[in-house]
């Protein structure tokens, strides 16, 4: 059996990312600030959908819509469309304790800035991303380990601008706790501590590895296994791309729905797992 | 009285075949023959002389016969009987001698020449006869003694008359041991002139009866002090009827109110005693020589004649009679079962009516129908030719007293009761009729009294079946409802607030049907009504159960309608609840429905089908969970009505 060994990932993870970061502020020739410049946090929200349609007893077809929204000169608060995103894959469920998906992003990314003549309102990028999920139950909680890994095309609000390539490594530490029951289930209240880190390689990465540290707990409510709500807050931090000593902050009201619909005949759902 | 004188024997002519003993003796053709005889209830020998002429046989000569057992010689045996006589071509001729007797060994045996010689003692009857061509001539005697070890210590009776040609003819004399009576008869055979009972201790007492030419004029019974008299018939009377002077014209007199045996009694009258004596003794005789085949032996047995009034019963009244007789019958024998009844016999001590009731049976049977009997008793001993039947009327003046009106004594637990009873159409009964006519009344209404009494018992008797049967049902139906009760007061506690109404309604409803039960006074219906409730009640415990079941039936539902599903953003196996809006159709529809109409409509009648319902409900969730229940679901979205949700689960009861 080729099954990954999932009660380590934490080393696994943090061993790939020094393999593909390596150390780098090496060989930059630039003067250093004499401190890091954190700018003032900016407002969001994000409306996010999460599905995951079951096409058998393996494969579901991963689909979600985000919507994030931050705030602008004009919006004092999360008032400006910011991107939507469309990300989808095809999961196969591995076992209970581990699934991994491959698919595609198409995300539109808004100018939020005032537009200027030479500029576009809004641009879209890609990607292409797979993800691996370990799922490590405990008694009174679930913890997951997600390592994501992104391609993406991206490019500037200018007209001239030119699609650019980087790689994401994320890695996201979450852990699901049940209030009002024992056990996840339906009709169960839950907090929703995570902490994912994305880092970023590629030729326009020059000194902001650290493209984002997310710290994010949501509050939310299984109303059935299909159907699942959500709610959180979350701070995040990271360099910009073009200046690795500016880090962004933000804060990020988050409301999530879950869905998982199952259109197959009943007769062909069971088992319902393995 | 004779012990004999019923005893009749018969005489087998056994010639010459089985268990015959012959020694014949051929003598001009006659034979002479030993063979058993039959005498009344045991057997004997007989010894006769038979002649041949052609096929015909004639019995010639003499007779014997004697029926004697050892047996007669033990204290109460078998009586004994012998008759010695002779037969001239068949008919009785020239001396017989009859002895009759109950006799025992008294002791003394004695050996004697290869025999045992007993004394006897006991009762000795000889009757001595002349016959000629048949018939009685010359004296007909009667010597009745006890012995005492074989010696005659007293004379009981003697008795002789003169016949001529079977026709007494001068004078009679019967005796016993206190008085003789001499009386004499006409050549024609009529009892006449004076008929004197002397007493032998009692110088200054005499009887005497009057006859002239067959009818008794008067009877007289002298004292120091007085004469007593009785006149029978002052005059001579048409139509009349020779009869017997015997106790039967004693009966006779007395049937005619001409002569009242207590009266004369009181008086001290005593020549009927030894009429009835002679008759007596004569007719043990008469029995005897009758027992003879009479198409062979020709006997004529003599009459002492006397007259007495006859009333001819026509063809209309033989018929009457024959119908009382009938109904008489009928009456008796209906009586006789309510009377043994012993179911009667024991609620009579408890139940005053049903004493009241049998003991009007007792009256009617024994009391009030006596004239009826007496009548039919008259006719069966053909004394009712010589009732003047006109004379038969209701003892009560008509108008005066009801003649339907029964008075009935009775003695319950501590006094003596009387009670009028009066039968049905009692008007019917007319106080005026007499006669038959009367008598077929009486006897109607006696049969209509019976009816009456016998409905009205045989109900106290199905009531008292029914109150046995109630009692017994009562008893189950108590417990039964006590039962019900716990129950429920136990699922009571262990139900939600939701059940109780509908629990305490299934309560109310055996009390309901209680109340119902106990207000119905017919018993027959509350027989059929307490099983009906009990039959009820157990519906009614089913019916709870079912419901306290609900609760355990919704969670299996649960179960089934529940499936394991994948959760793949919390990567954990879920439970799901599947068609939900079936279920919730059951669970917050259905089921509430039900229970409310339990609580509002509960009754027996529709206890089955609340039961029905349920369990058909519970069968269809259990299919419906796999089927496909997509169109329903969407009809039952926005559907509240539960009966169009029945409907929809194709529910219909």
């Amino acid at each position: 059996m080729t099954k990954l060994n999932i009660h380590r990932p934490i080393g696994f993870i943090i061993a790939c990312l020094f393999c593909v970061l390596g150390n780098p502020v090496v060989g930059q020739d630039r003067e250093l600030p004499e401190e890091t410049i954190f700018k003032d946090a900016q407002s969001r929200l994000w409306i996010n959908t999460y599905g995951n349609i079951r096409l058998s007893d393996k494969f579901f077809w991963v689909a979600q819509t985000h919507f994030r929204f931050q705030e602008s000169d004009n919006m004092q608060f999360a008032g400006q469309i910011a991107q939507i995103y469309n990300r989808h894959a095809i999961s196969y469920l591995y076992s209970k304790k581990f699934n991994f998906s491959l698919g595609g992003v198409l995300r539109i990314n808004f100018n939020t800035d005032e537009v200027l003549d030479n500029e576009v309102a809004s641009v879209p990028e890609f990607r292409i991303w797979h993800e691996y999920l370990f799922a490590v139950p405990l008694p009174r909680l679930n913890v997951y380990h997600r390592i994501r890994l992104e391609h993406r095309w991206s490019k500037g609000f200018k007209e001239d601008s030119k699609y650019i390539y980087r790689n994401r490594w994320r890695y996201m530490l979450n852990v699901k706790i049940p209030i009002n029951k024992p056990k996840l289930g339906p009709k169960t209240f839950y907090i929703a501590p995570e902490a994912e880190l994305i880092m970023q390689s590629g030729k326009p990465v020059i000194n902001s590895p650290l493209e984002d540290l997310r710290l994010h707990t949501s509050f939310g409510y299984i109303i059935k296994p299909q159907l699942t709500v959500a709610s959180g807050l979350m701070y995040s931090m990271g360099q910009e791309l073009s200046n690795g000593d500016v880090f962004n902050q933000k804060w990020t009201i988050r409301l999530h729905v879950y869905f998982s619909p199952d259109f197959r005949k009943i007769e062909n759902r069971l088992p319902a797992v393995n | 009285m004779h012990p004999l004188r019923n005893i009749s024997f018969r005489i087998f002519y056994c010639l010459a075949f089985l268990g015959a003993v012959l020694s014949s003796l051929s003598l001009l053709g006659q034979t002479r023959f030993q063979a058993p005889i039959t005498f009344g209830d045991f057997s004997g020998q007989a010894t006769y002389s038979q002649d041949s002429i052609g096929i015909d046989s004639l019995l010639n000569g003499p007779f014997q016969a004697d029926n004697f057992s050892l047996k007669a010689l033990s204290k109460g045996g078998t009586p004994f009987s012998q008759v010695k006589g002779f037969f001239n071509a068949n008919q009785p001729d020239s001396a017989w001698e009859i002895q009759l007797g109950s006799l025992f060994a008294e002791g003394g045996a004695k050996w004697d020449e290869s025999q045992i010689k007993v004394k006897v003692s006991g009762v000795q009857h000889i009757a001595q006869i002349n016959f000629q061509g048949g018939l009685a001539k010359g004296e007909w005697s009667h010597k009745v003694n006890t012995l005492k070890a074989s010696t005659v210590k007293e004379n009981l009776f003697s008795g002789s008359i003169r016949l001529e040609e079977g026709v007494p003819n001068g004078s009679i004399r019967l005796e016993n041991e206190h008085a003789t009576l001499l009386g004499r008869f006409l050549r024609n055979g009529f009892a006449h002139d004076l008929w004197e009972l002397n007493f032998y201790n009692e110088r200054n007492r005499n009887e005497e009866w009057h006859f002239a030419n067959g009818w008794l004029e008067k009877i007289l019974v002298k004292w120091d002090q007085g004469v007593d008299s009785l006149q029978p018939y002052q005059e001579e009377i048409t139509p009349f009827k020779i009869v017997n002077l015997d106790d039967r014209y004693l009966q006779i007199l007395t049937l005619q109110n001409r002569y009242d045996s207590l009266v004369y009694k009181d008086i001290g009258g005593k020549i009927s005693d030894l009429i009835a004596d002679n008759a007596a003794y004569t007719r043990a005789v008469e029995q005897i020589l009758q027992s003879f085949d009479t198409s062979v032996v020709r006997v004529s047995m003599p009459r002492l004649g006397v007259k007495v009034a006859h009333f001819p019963l026509s063809e209309t009244e033989q018929e009457k009679v024959a119908a009382i007789g009938e109904i008489l019958s009928e009456i008796d024998s209906r009586s006789q079962d309510l009377l043994e009844n012993t179911r009667l016999n024991i609620l009579k001590h408890s139940d005053e009516d049903i004493l009241f009731a049998l003991s009007a049976i007792q009256e009617i049977k024994d009391s009030y129908l006596l004239p009826v009997r007496n009548v039919v008793t008259y006719a069966k001993t053909d004394l009712l030719e010589f009732l003047p039947r006109d004379q038969i009327q209701s003892t009560g003046t008509a108008g005066e007293t009801n003649v339907a009106e029964i008075t009935v004594s009775y003695q319950d637990s501590s006094t003596l009761k009387k009670r009028s009873f009066i039968g049905p159409e009692s008007e019917r009964l007319g106080a005026a009729t007499q006669g038959l006519t009367y008598l077929s009344e009486l006897t109607a209404y006696g049969l209509a009294c019976i009816d009456s009494i016998e409905l009205n018992l045989n109900e106290k008797l199905n009531n008292q079946i029914y109150h046995q049967e109630l009692e017994d049902l009562e008893k189950n139906l108590l417990a039964k409802e006590d039962s019900l009760t716990t129950f429920i007061d136990t699922l009571s506690n262990q139900l939600p607030e939701s059940y109780q109404p509908a629990l305490v309604a299934l309560k109310s409803t055996v009390n309901t049907e209680l109340g119902n039960y106990s207000s119905e006074s017919d018993l027959a219906t509350k027989l059929k009504k307490g099983k009906e409730i009990i039959q009820c009640v157990e519906d009614l415990k089913e019916l709870a159960l079912q419901v306290s079941g609900l609760p355990s039936r919704w969670e299996d539902l649960q179960k089934l309608y529940t499936q394991q599903v994948w959760n793949p953003f919390t990567a954990t196996i879920m439970k799901d609840q599947v068609k939900q809006r079936v279920m919730d159709a059951y669970g917050q529809l259905l089921i509430p429905s039900i229970l409310e109409k339990i609580e509002n409509e509960s009754s027996c009648d529709k206890t089955q089908s609340f039961h029905m319902m349920l369990d058909t409900l519970y069968q269809r969730m259990q299919e419906l969970r796999n089927q496909n229940t997509s169109k329903l679901e969407r009809k039952l979205k926005n559907e509240d009505d539960p009966d169009v949700v029945l409907q929809l689960f194709e529910i219909s009861l």
